[in-house]
């Protein structure tokens, strides 16, 4: 398997933190309301998830800061579900009517569209959705560099610290600074 | 007046991850006793289930500066221990402006809120539920009401941001109803805090409904709404005096993207990371900048990070002291 060095370092790692602390945890909040029967907060979770999403492939696109809480949203409202939705560009242009750069990503604004309103979710209507944003999200993750093992939970915990402190030496021989834990959240 | 409401007691709030207070207080040990612990966050605020964090704030006399999580397992619950100086709470409670305005909603106060941290800090300590019998709440009733009505201000700056964005994207001919989604998310969320049901995760946002007993009209017509006419009713009858919501919001440089040259050409370097061709100057409300400019391209430049669309907080204070 080969890599581009500066890519994995670069993007690769920030966008690996941000599926760690954002996506991951969203995504477990997912199951922790499915057990519950909360079907109103599973879809919110749900949201939250693909919210988390497609800050992730913004920064594995290239985006050099904390998640912009508007324009993510503006962007995600904008997608038109044909796939030029988000993400940041890697192939720049204006690729939908108003999508400008951030063209070619994932299925983050579409699937967001097809949520129901939480507040009037059934058992039916949230299962569905977390079987939908669990499958986006095992999409985002084959598309990280890197793969991730669930930080917050007793086992995962060190193993992901580990990969960190393994990034961080990548980051330095390749002359990058140190990832800045306050700039890569949501 | 302090309409905060108090969802829970310390128990209730572990009970729903399977903990009591001894279980914490024991697997936290020394960790627990370097200042004054409190639970925080969706717990204390009547909220959460068994996946939930247990979030506990210390507060410690001398430290100077918030440090960093410390994190422990309690069972498989993850517990985050945040060190604060003691003096914080009240240093930043006497850092919010006193004026305020009267609506059927609550007291809003006049001032930008405070920024993304020292908000969710302020809103987590009004709701703070101490660890150790005895100890008293972080904030007192006047400081609890003050917390509020700028809480409430920033969730009304949220909304009109939403209904502005909304507009914008009708205005440029793309299907709005994501963007209306979103609006009436804000507007719920309002009714929430002028219940006393403070702000939480998102995802809390059902929850919070269901613990401020929103009523089925509202709960109905805002998600429903999907104009402007609709979002205006709305607020209306949640108590607010009229605002447009072009008028007082603003779209402005984002300060973010700074300026590139490479040989001669200029580009703006934006935080999507990408050398972009610097625009014409475009700075003002919505309203006069969508005279001059499509809605369209406003949003293209919004969402390739060149332009910030914002709340005019200096306006909106006037449209609500008018």
């Amino acid at each position: 398997m080969t890599m581009d060095a500066l890519l994995v370092a670069a993007r690769g790692a920030p966008a690996s933190w941000v599926f760690v602390n954002e996506v991951q945890s969203a995504a477990g909040d997912i199951d922790a309301a499915l057990s519950d029967e909360d079907w109103a907060t599973c879809v919110e979770a749900c949201r939250s998830t693909l919210r988390a999403a497609a800050y992730c492939r913004l920064v594995l696109a290239g985006y050099r800061g904390r998640c912009p809480e508007g324009a993510l949203d503006l962007c995600l409202a904008l997608a038109d579900g044909s796939g030029g939705a988000i993400g940041g560009g890697l192939t720049g242009g204006s690729g939908g009517a108003i999508g400008g750069g951030l063209t070619g990503g994932g299925p983050e604004g579409r699937l967001l569209r097809e949520l129901p309103p939480s507040w009037q979710a059934d058992r039916a209507g949230a299962e569905a959705a977390a079987a939908r944003v669990r499958a986006a999200v095992a999409d985002l993750e084959r598309e990280l560099p890197i793969k991730m093992p669930v930080i917050r939970t007793a086992e995962g915990f060190f193993p992901s610290v580990r990969i960190g402190a393994d990034l961080e030496r990548l980051r330095a021989q390749l002359g990058l600074p140190p990832i800045d834990w306050m700039t890569w959240v949501l | 007046m302090d309409r905060t409401l108090v969802g829970t007691s310390l128990d209730a709030a572990l009970a729903r991850v399977g903990a009591t207070p001894a279980d914490l207080l024991a697997h936290g040990g020394s960790v627990l006793e370097a200042g004054t612990p409190y639970l925080v966050g969706s717990l204390a605020q009547g909220l959460g289930n068994r996946g939930s964090d247990v979030d506990i704030h210390l507060f410690v006399p001398g430290l100077a500066r918030p440090t960093p999580p410390f994190l422990f397992f309690l069972d498989q619950t993850p517990v985050d221990v945040e060190h604060y100086p003691a003096e914080e709470p009240g240093r930043l409670v006497d850092g919010l402006s006193t004026a305020t305005v009267a609506t059927a909603l609550g007291d809003i106060a006049l001032a930008a809120p405070p920024d993304r941290r020292p908000r969710t800090w302020l809103t987590r300590w009004c709701t703070a539920l101490p660890l150790r019998p005895d100890t008293p709440r972080v904030f007192d009733g006047a400081a609890r009401a003050l917390v509020t009505a700028h809480l409430l201000r920033a969730t009304l700056s949220r909304t009109v941001l939403a209904w502005a964005t909304a507009e914008l994207v009708a205005a440029s001919g793309a299907d709005p109803g994501p963007a209306w989604a979103l609006c009436t998310r804000s507007i719920l969320d309002l009714a929430c805090v002028g219940a006393g049901v403070l702000p939480a995760g998102d995802k809390w946002l059902p929850a919070r409904m269901r613990l401020a007993a929103l009523g089925e009209d509202l709960v109905d017509a805002a998600t429903r709404a999907r104009s402007g006419q609709a979002t205006a009713r709305l607020l209306g009858g949640l108590g607010l005096p009229a605002l447009d919501p072009l008028e007082v919001t603003r779209l402005a440089p984002d300060p973010d993207a700074t300026e590139v040259r490479i040989g001669r050409r200029r580009y703006l370097l934006t935080q999507f990371g990408r050398l972009e061709d610097a625009p014409a100057a475009v700075a003002g409300s919505c309203r006069e900048v969508l005279g001059e400019r499509g809605a369209g391209e406003l949003l293209a430049a919004v969402t390739t990070g060149l332009l910030l669309l914002a709340p005019d907080e200096d306006a909106i204070s006037e449209r609500l002291s008018a």
